[in-house]
C-alpha cells in the first residue's frame, strides 16, 4: 500500500508540469546485410513524458526486445540471442528536450539529449525528433543510426558475411495526456 | 509513517519545478518515468543463463547450417549437371560411353550425405524460445526443404532403381522420372537457400 502510494506521488506531476503517457506507437530498427535489409518492428512500446514549466521535456520510452517482429521467426530469435534479451530484456530510449512549449502551436523540431540503453549498454546520443501537436497530446517521430559494435552485440552473419555495424533506429510515438 | 512518506514525495515532486536550472542540465540517466522492471531473483537468473547457453549453441548449430546450406546447393547443383550429362550421353545420342556416370554417382552420394547433416543441424538445434506457427520467410524454407527432402528421398531410390535397370526398356522412363525430380528437389533447395538469403 505504502509502495503504491509512494510510486504514485512519484509519478503524480506537481503545478505546471504535464505528464503525457504514451497512447500508441511504434519502433523499429533496421540492419543491413551485403545481400538484404532485416526491417523489425514493435508495436508494444511504454512510454511517458513529462512537459516542465521551463520548457524542458523529459521522455521515456521502451520495448521489449523480444516483441520485435522481423517477418522471420528464427532470425527474431537469433536477434534475442545476439542481444542478450534474457538477461536485457528491454531496450531503451531516455533523455531531456529543451525549449519545447506544450502544448505545440505547430510541427517542430527539437533535439533528444538521449541515453540508449541496448544489450545492457548504455551510451549517449543526440536524437532529432520530429514533433507535431496532435489532438491534445503530441506525435513524435525519430530516426538515429547506432554502432552495434559500440553495444556490444555480436553481428549476425549469413554467409559468413556479417551485418554492417550501423543499424537505425526509428520511432513513431503518440503521446497523450496522462491515463 | 504515510503521511511523513507523503510529505517526503511531494517536497521531492516540488524539487525540479522550483529549481529549473538543474532539472534541464540532469544527465539523461536520471530520467525515470515508468516503473522499474522488477529484478530477477535468483532462479530467474538461472535460467536466464541456461536460456544464453542455449540460444548461443542455436547459433553455433544455425551458422554450420548456414555453411552446410552453401556447400549442399554447390554439390546438387554439379549432381544436376553430372546428371543431365550422364542423361545425355545414354540416351541423348551421346554414345553411352557411361563417362559421366562416376561423376554423378559420388556427387549424388556426397550431395546427400551433406543435405543430411545440414538437414540435422537445423533439426537438432536447441530452440528454447516459443516462436509463433505462422507464414514467413523461415517457415517458407522450411516447407522448402521439406519438399526438397522428399525429393532426396525420392532421388536415391530412384537412382539404384534406374541403375538396376540396365538393359530393360523401362530404364529410360525411370531415368525420366530420376531427372524430373532431380531438378525439383534442385529448384526447393534453392528456392529454400534463396528465401532466406535474399529476404
Amino acid at each position: 500500500m505504502l509502495v503504491a502510494l509512494i510510486a504514485l506521488l512519484l509519478c503524480a506531476p506537481t503545478q505546471g508540469q504535464q505528464l503525457l503517457d504514451l497512447r500508441q506507437g511504434t519502433l523499429g530498427y533496421v540492419v543491413v546485410h551485403k545481400l538484404h535489409e532485416v526491417h523489425g518492428t514493435t508495436k508494444q512500446v511504454e512510454g511517458r513524458a513529462l512537459a516542465l514549466p521551463d520548457g524542458t521535456v523529459k521522455v521515456q520510452v521502451r520495448a521489449k526486445v523480444a516483441t520485435f517482429d522481423s517477418g522471420n521467426s528464427n532470425r527474431d530469435v537469433h536477434m534475442r540471442e545476439a542481444t542478450r534479451e534474457a538477461a536485457h530484456p528491454y531496450a531503451e530510449v531516455k533523455g531531456t528536450m529543451s525549449d519545447v512549449k506544450l502544448p505545440l502551436d505547430g510541427p517542430r523540431q527539437a533535439t533528444l539529449h538521449a541515453t540508449v540503453e541496448l544489450n545492457g549498454e548504455k551510451h549517449p546520443q543526440e536524437v532529432p525528433v520530429k514533433l507535431e501537436p496532435e489532438g491534445s497530446g503530441v506525435r513524435a517521430t525519430f530516426s538515429f543510426p547506432i554502432s552495434l559494435d559500440a553495444y556490444k552485440v555480436e553481428r549476425p552473419e549469413l554467409l559468413l558475411i556479417k551485418v554492417n555495424d550501423k543499424a537505425m533506429i526509428s520511432g513513431d510515438l503518440h503521446f497523450g495526456n496522462e491515463k | 509513517m504515510i503521511a511523513l512518506a507523503t510529505a517526503l514525495m511531494l517536497s521531492l515532486q516540488g524539487a525540479p519545478a522550483e529549481q529549473p536550472g538543474p532539472a534541464q542540465q540532469s544527465p539523461p540517466e536520471d530520467v525515470d518515468l515508468l516503473p522499474k522492471p522488477a529484478a530477477p531473483d535468483a532462479q530467474a537468473v538461472a535460467h536466464q543463463l541456461e536460456l544464453q547457453s542455449q540460444l548461443e549453441k542455436r547459433r553455433t548449430m544455425l551458422q554450420l547450417h548456414q555453411v552446410g546450406g552453401m556447400l549442399t546447393l554447390a554439390t546438387l547443383g554439379a549432381t544436376v549437371v553430372f546428371g543431365q550429362l550422364n542423361y545425355n550421353d545414354k540416351y541423348g545420342g551421346g554414345g553411352d560411353t557411361g563417362r559421366w556416370y562416376d561423376w554423378h554417382k559420388y556427387f549424388a552420394f556426397t550431395s546427400a550425405a551433406v543435405f543430411a547433416a545440414t538437414g540435422a543441424l537445423a533439426v537438432f538445434a536447441p530452440s528454447p524460445l516459443p516462436k509463433p506457427a505462422r507464414l514467413d520467410t523461415a517457415t517458407l524454407h522450411k516447407i522448402s526443404m521439406g519438399v526438397a527432402t522428399a525429393g532426396m528421398v525420392a532421388q536415391i531410390a530412384l537412382g539404384f532403381v534406374t541403375a538396376g535397370k540396365g538393359g530393360s526398356v523401362s530404364q529410360r522412363d525411370y531415368a525420366l522420372a530420376h531427372q524430373i525430380v532431380g531438378y525439383t528437389t534442385f529448384a526447393a533447395t534453392a528456392v529454400g537457400f534463396g528465401v532466406l538469403t535474399f529476404q
